[in-house]
């Protein structure tokens, strides 16, 4: 019960990061890719480097999904959670840092007549990276205190529960037949 | 109390906040759009709001940004491999995964809190059960002795024997005879006169 139920979470988990970190931001930069500014201006592509963008966000993705998998599928209270939890933000931060320096921070925009411009966002990659820092932060908070509460005892293993029970049956089992058969 | 505060906060706030929006917006040049018009006079709050945030944040943002670049460089290019690379590493991931929570130890964990609440629910309910028959010390005396002792007799509801299912023609002639009743009354009371 417990690990289809684990199973079933871990695959909601992935579901969603790979709607979050591949679908939606391929979509958008498809977008951008077949965005026509008619005879305004044109997007500088060839600096833009959008094609190397998209292959790392497939790829990145995809890691990102299996760490979703992974952190959705763990139970509650475990270290593992904390663990995945803080890989998964480590990865979200390696994403949105590649992404930036692939050439997505800064998008050149030739306006015809007038000249070149260039859009900026650096400083919003900036603002995700901290982001990215302050839930790393409270991630490894989350892990220490994972680590005391199982130490601590202020909770316990259900796995080690059931193999202790299922161990006391088994003795009982074998006094019962002792019994029987002196 | 809290009523005549509230309202004369609301004649004191009111009219400012809209006096306020009013000349906000007037000093500010229409552009057209009603959308940015209306949202015009509030963009510089909102601008301020995120300043403060992205001032808050990019000073982590950068230190992290130092941090991961030598990770980064370790991740490998688009080369002849392609994908292969990153799908070998989501299996690892995956893999890895479905051996911690599906098999090694797929139950997870409790708070020791919850076990002993839970332990303590029955014994709760023990003393429960044993306190009931303190409650019904005095008993309670049946309908029937109550009607005994009564001076007034008061006849006892007839007793329905549950019939069978019977028929509308049956059940009709049941009650044909108290109506057949009422002729006989009537000869008693002509005797009595």
């Amino acid at each position: 019960m417990g690990a289809a139920k684990n199973m079933f979470r871990g695959i909601i988990s992935a579901a969603i990061a790979v709607v979050m970190y591949v679908a939606i931001p391929w979509i958008g930069l498809n977008v951008v890719k077949t965005l026509d500014l008619g005879a305004y201006g044109s997007i500088d592509y060839a600096r833009f480097n959008i094609n190397n963008i998209l292959f790392f966000i497939q790829s990145l993705g995809i890691i990102q999904a299996g760490i979703a998998f992974a952190k959705g599928s763990s139970p509650k209270y475990s270290k593992r959670r904390a663990v995945f939890s803080l890989l998964s933000f480590g990865g979200a931060g390696a994403y949105s840092y590649i992404i930036k320096y692939s050439g997505l921070s800064q998008v050149p925009i030739i306006l015809t007549g007038i000249g070149e411009i260039t859009v900026t966002f650096d400083a919003l990659v900036f603002m995700v990276f901290g982001i990215v820092v302050l839930n790393s932060v409270l991630a490894l908070f989350d892990l220490f205190i994972t680590i005391k509460d199982q130490k601590n005892k202020v909770v316990y293993s259900l796995d080690k529960e059931k193999k202790e029970r299922e161990m006391e049956l088994e003795r009982s089992g074998e006094i019962s037949r002792g019994v029987a058969n002196p | 109390m809290k009523a005549i505060k509230t309202y004369s906060l609301a004649i004191a706030a009111v009219p400012a906040v809209f006096l306020l929006k009013l000349s906000v917006s007037l000093t500010i040049a229409q552009t057209g759009n009603p959308l940015i018009d209306y949202l015009r006079p509030f963009i510089p709050f909102l601008g301020g709001f995120l300043g403060f945030f992205q001032g808050l944040l990019s000073p982590f943002g950068q230190m992290f940004g130092e941090i991961i670049k030598s990770f980064i460089d370790l991740i490998p290019d688009r080369g002849p491999t392609g994908f292969a690379v990153y799908f070998m590493i989501f299996a690892a991931i995956f893999g890895i995964s479905l051996y911690l929570n599906v098999i090694w130890r797929p139950l997870g964990y409790k708070k020791v809190k919850d076990k002993k609440e839970r332990a303590e629910e029955p014994k709760k309910e023990e003393p429960a059960q044993e306190r009931e028959p303190q409650i019904d010390e005095k008993p309670v005396p049946e309908p029937s002795a109550k009607v005994s002792e009564s001076p007034v007799k008061v006849p006892e509801p007839p007793v329905k024997v549950p019939e069978p299912p019977a028929k509308k023609s049956e059940l009709q002639s049941t009650e044909e005879p108290d109506e057949e009743d009422l002729p006989e009354d009537e000869t008693k009371d002509e005797e009595t006169k």
